[in-house]
This record gives C-alpha cells, structure tokens and sequence, in this order.
C-alpha cells in the first residue's frame, strides 16, 4: 500500500524555532525517492503560504524565536510521567504497537513517547520535550476509538510532529510577554488552524481510510461510541453547509480565536482532499477527479470564514469575502440573468467568486429566473443578523460589478439590475456608474 | 510604524472612506495636505459648511477609526484670548445634550479651533452611519456659528 510509504526525516529536528519550521517546509527532509515522500506531498499548501507570511514578518518571527528558546520543556516529561502513564509494550502492548505501526508508515525516526492520561473527552495532543516529542492522548480516546480510528489520531498528532508545527509556539508567544498586536494573534491563530488541515491529512494517510477518519471526527465531537458504528463522511461534511450558512447569518467575526477549525469544516476538508487526484494516487480507494490545488484554494475560503484577515485579502486580490459569498452568488445569478442569458463568462467568474460547488447547487435549483434570483438576494439581507456594513457593501457591488463587466459589455439591463440591488442596500446609483 | 508606514495606512483608510462617501451619494475631496477628506456642504440661505474626515486611530484591536471634524470658531491664544469660562462652561452643556459627537478644541498652532466631532470604527461603519455622522457634525457646527452669529467655516 503506498500510503504506507512517506519519508525519512533528517536535519529538521535539530534546528528550531522559525528556521527549524522553514526547514520543516520541505527544505530539512531528504527523500531517497519519491515513493518514499508521500506525506509532504499531501500537507496542505495553504498552510505553508501561512508560514510564509509569519516569516515574513520579522517582528514576529523574532517573538517566536525568543519565545522558542525561552520556553520551559525540560519539565514537560516529568510533568507527564507523573500525572500520566507511558504507553510501554508490557503494560499496553496494543496501543504500543499501534504507535509503532504509524510511526513506521510515517517513516518517522525521531524518537518520541506517547502517554495516556485521564480524561472524560476524546482528546490528544503532541507536545515537545527536550531531546523527544511527546504524544498524549486521553483515556476517552484509547476506550471510545477503535484500532483504526486511533490510527487517525495517532497520524493528526505526529502529523503536527512531523510537519515542524512544535518549532512555532504560537499559544506561548499569545500567553507570554512578550505584546503581539491583534492583527498578529489573528495571523498566528490562522496558521494554526491551518495546520490541522495539514495534520488530519497525515492522519487519513497513517488510516487510509475516509470512512474510518469520519468516524473519527464525529465520535469526538459527538462523545458518543456505539459498537460498530461508521459515520457517514458526506452526511458529516454536510452539516458544514449548514453552519457555514448561519456563520455568513450572523456575519460574527469572533471565530478568529478558534486553535482548531470547526469540526465538520475539517471533516468537509477532509473529503475534499480525498476527492483530489492527489488521494487517488496514494491511497487506494480514493476516486480522484479533482486538481489538488484547486481543492486546496476552496478550503482556504472555507477557512477564511474564520479569519478576519483573510476576508480582507480575498477582498482586496477579487475573490469574494466568505462572510458575503451569498451576496454575490444571488445578485451576480440576478445581473447575469438581466438580459435574459446567463454568459459563459459571467458563469466562470461567479464560479471564482463563490465556488464550484456553491454555484452548482443554486444552479440545479427550480427558480431560475431573475426575479427568483433577486429575492434569494434580499432574503440573504433580511436574514443576516448583523446589518452589512458600508465596507461589506463595497466589496458586494465591486464584486457584482465585475460579473457585469464579465463578458466585456455591459447592457443596460444588467446596470438596471445593479441599481436595483443597490437601491435596496442604500447604495446610491452615483456609485453603480462609478464602479461601471 | 514609521512615518512611510503611516502615510500608507492613512492613504488606505482614506480610500475606503472615500469609497463609503460614494455609496452613500457624497462626493469627498483629498484636502491639500494629504491627509484628510473634505466634504463641503451647502446647508442652504447661503451657508456652506466643510466637514472633514480623517484617521483618527486604531482600537486596542487593531480596527481603524475615522474622526469627522467641521470647525465652528477660531479662536486666538494669547493673553485675554480664546475661550472665557462661560463659553468652556457652556460648550461642556452642550456636549452632555449631543446625540452623539461633541465639541472639541483643536490646536493649529497660533490659533485653536472649535469643532463639533465624532468618531467611528471604519469596519463596521453602514452607510446610514456616515450619513449620520457627516449631517450631525455639519449641523451641529452650523447652528453653533448661527448663534454665535458667524459663518467662518
């Protein structure tokens, strides 16, 4: 099995901090072959764009640098060996070995210890040591998840080992002394929530199973564990659809504080992914059928629903604030829709605005008229909970602009359109001419 | 932030500004200086009256804010000059009955000038909000100047 295959690990775990993470970004492992780099492959390249972005800012990079070098792990070990148990052959010869049968998978050389503590909830984590990582994973977990599903957790968790995420100390750096400004918290947090991405990727090559990673997830956000249960990964990555709605409802900001995306987007990432040609290539069983970077693009706006920086950036580089996407799916259908035809261009450029998917799924609906198109529009309004702020409304009719002028001509029907839709947000029709 | 770091920041938040002015049908010039929006208002019977808008700041949380400003009295320093108890006595009543903005002084140098003012988080700014700060700081100068029987500004 392929999935078995990843790489072998060399420099990176002797350099830290930042530059032990750049290295982590590719440049600290060596692949004898490429059968045997399968794991770098599949983390998720907006992650790394993320990391990029706090290197870039030295400021920054120098607090985490400081922070790595001042942080206090030689009592991480004694702390656990002595509220915790180790994972030893003897005493837990399954878990050990399904510890070691990941590790083996993953090709991973550095030495590390797994412990098991008490605890009601599903939970683990993978916290640096002195010379070792440490994997921890809660009594909840070891009872409540099959062979299999620990498998998952077990890859997530070294996944994060594996990938540099321990040489960024992001929550020290929030917690310490040092004062980081808010826009850099909300870099860091972003990047944090990145990396699980990357991590539940590693997770779903050490399980090489979607089913087996869905069930995962869900009995750790539900707690439940009924014998023989499997979790229907489309019914769970479904249930984003629908809180991805109410999020764009209350159009909240407050989500940037998050350390995790929200379980079902991670599950919805998930499946994406295994939809890629990527998966196809490495795991058996995976369909394919979609370019991993296009995949990877789609995600990152899932995830900027999270990120208030990112809804800046998408807005400021054309694409569609997460928060609006609504917005401009059905005011763009009513402009596009304006002179009776819906262009092949101004179809693509919805289809880059809000998503394949989001698109194709108003697209397969009955109404599919204007009219329909408009009301869906005002609804949207009527039902977010917050009212749209002048700047929200920018980056609304700047984008619906842009899907007028989509097909290099825009006929009176469509400025019509426009200004209707601005007449009803309070937009004067002087802005419609001036963005036209 | 330096002073080049600055200078963006402001240009940025002006723009926006500027962008907000228009979708709410008013047209903002750049003032001279760079750093501030002009909105002339012609408040009818002759009377004109400019407000001002600029970057005030940031909150604690980083967000932007913009001050709209529209002076009503300049006022010289100096020995027997500027403003007498009574007027800083009467200007103080004035404030705790404002709906929202206030009067403030501001410092230019040889002179200060009285201005009605207020403030808002750029973000969250709706449309109706701008309209409402930029009438509310006109009017209130404008009819401060009447009373006082000047139409300086």
């Amino acid at each position: 099995m392929p999935a078995t295959r990843f790489f072998h690990r060399t420099t990176a775990g002797e350099e830290r901090g930042v530059a032990g993470f750049l290295l982590a970004l590719g440049m600290g492992y060596t692949f004898s072959n490429m059968s045997q780099s399968l794991l770098p492959k599949v983390r998720f390249s907006r992650e790394m764009r993320a990391c990029k972005k706090i290197a870039d800012d030295k400021e920054l990079k120098e607090k985490l640098d400081r922070t790595y070098r001042t942080r206090g792990v030689h009592s991480v070990r004694g702390h656990f060996l002595s509220e915790s148990v180790r994972v030893d052959p003897h005493v837990l010869p399954s878990l050990a070995k399904a510890f070691q049968d990941v590790a083996e998978r993953a090709w991973i050389t550095e030495s590390f210890e797994a412990f098991v503590f008490a605890a009601a909830d599903i939970n683990a984590a993978v916290v640096p040591a002195e010379d070792r990582n440490l994997v921890i994973l809660s009594s909840a977990a070891i009872e409540r998840l099959a062979p299999e599903e620990l498998n998952f957790v077990i890859g997530h968790e070294l996944g994060h080992a594996l990938y540099g995420h321990l040489s960024l100390p992001v929550s020290a750096v929030l917690e310490g002394g040092d004062k980081v400004a808010p826009r850099q918290a909300m870099q860091l947090m972003a990047w944090k929530r990145h990396a699980e991405i990357s991590a539940d990727r590693a997770g779903l090559m050490c399980c090489g199973s979607l089913d087996v990673a869905a069930t995962a997830l869900f009995k750790t956000l539900s707690g439940l564990s009924i014998a023989g249960f499997k979790c229907d990964p489309h019914q769970f990555a479904g249930q984003w659809n629908e809180l991805a709605a109410e999020v764009r409802r209350t159009g909240s900001n407050r989500h940037w504080t998050a350390t995790h995306p929200f379980p079902p987007l991670r599950m919805k990432a998930l499946l994406m992914f295994w939809q890629t040609d990527l998966a196809a290539e490495m795991i058996p069983g995976a369909p394919g059928g979609r370019p991993v970077d296009e995949v990877d693009r789609e995600i990152d706006q899932l995830l900027a629903m999270m990120d208030p920086l990112a809804r800046e950036d998408q807005a400021e580089t054309g694409g569609a604030d997460p928060l609006l996407r609504e917005f401009l799916l059905w005011g763009g259908l009513y402009i596009a829709m304006a002179n009776g035809v819906v262009d092949e261009t101004e179809t693509d450029h919805l289809r880059s605005l809000v998503g394949h998917e989001m698109l194709a799924k108003a697209l397969a609906e009955e109404e599919q008229d204007a009219e329909a198109y408009y009301h869906r529009f005002e609804d949207a309004r009527r039902n977010r909970q917050k009212p749209l702020a002048a700047l929200e409304l920018h980056r609304i009719f700047s984008g619906l602009a842009a899907i007028a002028k989509a097909d290099d001509a825009v006929d009176d029907d469509e400025i019509t359109a426009l200004q209707k839709l601005a007449k009803a947000c309070g937009v004067s029709e002087r802005f419609v001419d001036s963005i036209l | 932030m330096n002073d080049a770091e600055a200078k963006k920041k402001t240009t940025e938040v002006l723009e926006k500004v500027k962008q907000i002015g228009n979708m709410a049908g008013y047209e903002l010039h750049l003032h001279d200086d760079g750093d501030m929006l002009v909105a002339p208002f012609d408040m009818g019977e002759g009377r004109t009256q400019a407000v001002y808008i600029r970057h005030a700041g940031s909150t604690p949380a980083d967000q932007d804010v913009v001050a709209f400003l529209s002076p009503c009295l300049e006022l010289k320093k100096g020995f027997m000059k500027g403003m007498g108890k009574s007027q800083a006595l009467d200007i103080l009543r004035r404030n705790s009955a404002l709906l929202f903005g206030q009067f403030g002084l501001y410092d230019f140098g040889n002179v200060e000038v009285l201005m009605s003012s207020s403030c808002q988080i750029l973000e969250t700014m709706e449309v109706e909000e701008f309209e409402a700060h930029l009438n509310c700081v006109a009017m209130v100068a404008d009819s401060y100047e009447i009373e006082i029987g000047q139409d300086d500004f």
